[in-house]
């Protein structure tokens, strides 16, 4: 086990999930569903990146929660946040002039603009750093912030991700997590839930029998989560149809989020929702790195003996 | 506490560590973009083609495959996890294709190449993000990794190059860290890899120790540094702590010292005051005159230099800075093994 932490907060910018310890919304929604200045107000943005908007206007949400301190961390996971910025560049330079973007958006070129900005904003002393990857970069980023929390690196910190995936979904945004270390007071509402860290490792490549075994030596209630491959499916099935050794198991597909959020975002999301929804017990999350990270979640309010 | 056990690299000088941080191996910057936006800005290619500059999986397979044979690491019966390090990825993949996702799976890819069974994270805090990725290779070892292979790669890319430029933040005439005549610094590609081991085979060669890596942010702009430089002097005084050393067993200091104006001038300020004269004018490696900027592997190369002066005893302790866009600073301190240290000294 690597860190026992407190989730104190959750906070969503995407189309159709925005607020603060809430669920997405169903209803229609716009594609240009995302107006800055309702966050950030109207001056100070125009030259910043969408990945940087949407991670302040998240952190603004609970801005409440940031310490702002050389105690404090902030690690933000993402795939796309350089993409914008750098094909704009190279339309620029290759086709059209007109569109280069001028030195007051450069930190758009940088994938670590986005957390650069919100340490900036906000006074993050402590570790920001940017954890890059496909669709588990968002809990690398919690196995970080577990592993500074554990040597005493940082007493809080903010942990998420940010994507910005252009195209017809428009299902980037960001999500956000304020954490502190377990049992420690902390400002606005009450904490939602103890997050522990137990492990990740990677698994070979369509290797079920290993996450099978996993999954059985896994004590108490076991929710999967994972993208749901036929294989995949077929043993969580198995699973559950098994009466020689029943387990309380359960497998939350990312399909669920289709069209919520960028399928980068899929996981970590599922993992937030599943918190707010109030899960307790063991969860096992495979991406498709082939990762494999453990956890336990225990919402605030249950027995903790 | 980790053991350096392996070393390799590819830059514009070559694929020797040995010359690295040496005097007289460095290249001229010259243009070399096709495009005529970008071709009066200078770069340092050197001994790098065209095609290797800008192929980042190859560069960091180069470095990667160098370094496990330097430590004689076999990936299909040693398992070694992989932290990556770069502030731009791959970027040839997403300028050759502007309309595909944006393709950051390099260290996977990477990892697949060279069979590496552990874990694979990639981190990108700029030009600082080989010197945060050992601090994420040192928490792998503590919880249990049996060999970390940490590389730093940055690839030669247009977007990169075009956004130094509308920062002015180049100098055509070269680059000139620390000296007064700096006014830029000149961008270059390439790859360095440790492998990092906590507990070294018997017999297994060891350049030397990461002792400590402190990270901080200045938390004050997107791409200056903070003028006093705060944040920089709290990393070092911690990593110092960590490193359980002193500031006179520093005896190689090989800084960011990217040739900018205002980034030298706080970085030499603070050396001269926390260490004196022997920090500006003694042991000091200043990498980017030799090899140009490779941003996101640039202090990756600085561990590879450190390490080599380590084991060849031309120094007990390495202090090596980053810092980057974002205000992420780095300061890490390499030492010595224990057992080859001269009596006397920590």
């Amino acid at each position: 086990m690597i860190a026992t932490m407190q989730l104190d907060a959750v906070s969503a910018v995407c189309r159709g999930w925005e607020g603060v310890n809430a669920c997405p919304q169903d209803g229609a929604t716009t594609d240009d569903w995302f107006d800055a200045t309702r966050y950030l107000g109207k001056r100070g943005h125009r030259f910043l990146s969408r990945p940087v908007k949407y991670a302040l206007a998240a952190a603004r949400q609970i801005s409440d929660r940031i310490a702002g301190d050389a105690g404090c961390g902030l690690y933000l996971g993402t795939s796309s946040a350089d993409a914008e910025h750098r094909r704009q560049v190279m339309r620029g330079i290759r086709l059209d002039q007109s569109v280069l973007p001028g030195a007051a958006s450069a930190p758009g070129a940088s994938a670590n603009g986005p957390a650069g900005a919100v340490a900036r904003h906000y006074k993050v002393y402590g570790p920001v750093m940017t954890l890059t990857g496909g669709d588990d970069s968002g809990l690398v980023c919690l196995w970080q912030a577990a592993s500074a929390m554990g040597r005493g690196e940082v007493s809080d910190c903010l942990i998420g991700q940010v994507e910005a995936v252009t195209g017809a979904a428009q299902e980037d945004g960001a999500l956000l997590w304020s954490l502190r270390t377990q049992g420690a007071a902390q400002a606005g509402g009450a904490p939602l839930s103890d997050v522990t860290f137990h492990a990740w490792q990677r698994l070979a490549p369509g290797d079920l029998d290993a996450l099978r075994e996993k999954i059985h030596e896994t004590p108490g209630r076991v929710i999967l989560i994972a993208r749901a491959t036929p294989a995949l499916t077929a043993m969580a099935e198995a699973i559950q149809r098994d009466v020689k050794t029943p387990i309380d198991f359960e497998f939350l597909s990312t399909d669920r989020l289709s069209g919520v959020v960028a399928p980068d975002m899929q996981l970590f999301s599922l993992l937030t929702l599943s918190i707010l929804n109030g899960s307790e017990g063991r969860i096992l999350i495979l991406s498709q790195s082939g990762h494999l990270f453990s956890l336990t979640v225990k919402p605030k309010g249950t027995d903790n003996a | 506490m980790s053991c350096v056990v392996g070393i390799g690299m590819i830059s514009a000088i070559g694929e020797d560590a040995r010359i690295l941080g040496s005097r007289g191996a460095a290249f001229a910057p010259h243009s070399a973009f096709d495009n005529p936006l970008i071709n009066d800005t200078p770069f340092v290619q050197g001994a790098l083609t065209e095609a290797q500059a800008r192929d980042a999986l190859g560069l960091a397979l180069t470095a990667c495959r160098n370094a496990l044979a330097d430590a004689g690491l076999d990936t299909t019966t040693d398992k070694v996890a992989l932290v990556l390090g770069t502030g731009a990825g791959d970027t040839a993949a997403l300028e050759n294709d502007l309309a595909a996702p944006r393709p950051f799976d390099l260290a996977q890819r990477l990892a697949d190449e060279l069979g590496c069974r552990g874990v694979v994270l990639t981190v990108a805090t700029a030009c600082s993000s080989s010197s945060y990725g050992v601090a994420l290779a040192q928490d792998l070892l503590e919880q249990g990794a049996e060999y970390v292979l940490l590389c730093g790669v940055e690839a030669k890319s247009d977007s990169s190059q075009y956004t130094f430029k509308s920062l002015m933040a180049l100098d055509p005439n070269g680059c000139f860290p620390f000296q007064e005549k700096r006014r830029g610094t000149v961008l270059s590609a390439g790859a360095a890899a440790l492998v990092l081991s906590a507990a070294p085979a018997a017999g297994a060669t060891v350049y030397g120790e990461v002792k400590a890596a402190s990270l901080t942010c200045d938390g004050y702009h997107d791409t200056a540094p903070e003028p006093e430089g705060l944040a920089v002097r709290r990393g070092i005084h911690e990593a110092l702590i960590g490193a359980g050393c002193s500031k006179a067993d520093i005896d190689l200091f090989i800084p960011h010292a990217t040739g900018t104006r205002l980034n030298d001038a706080i970085e030499q300020r603070l050396l001269g005051t926390e260490f004196g004269e022997r920090a500006t004018n003694g042991q000091l490696r200043l990498l980017k005159g030799q090899i140009g900027h490779t941003c996101g592997a640039s202090s990756a190369f600085s561990m590879v230099c450190a390490a080599v002066a380590l084991r060849d005893g031309h120094a007990n302790a390495a202090l090596i800075g980053a810092s980057a866009f974002g205000g992420n600073n780095a300061s890490v301190v390499m030492t010595r093994r224990a057992a080859a240290l001269p009596e006397g000294a920590s």
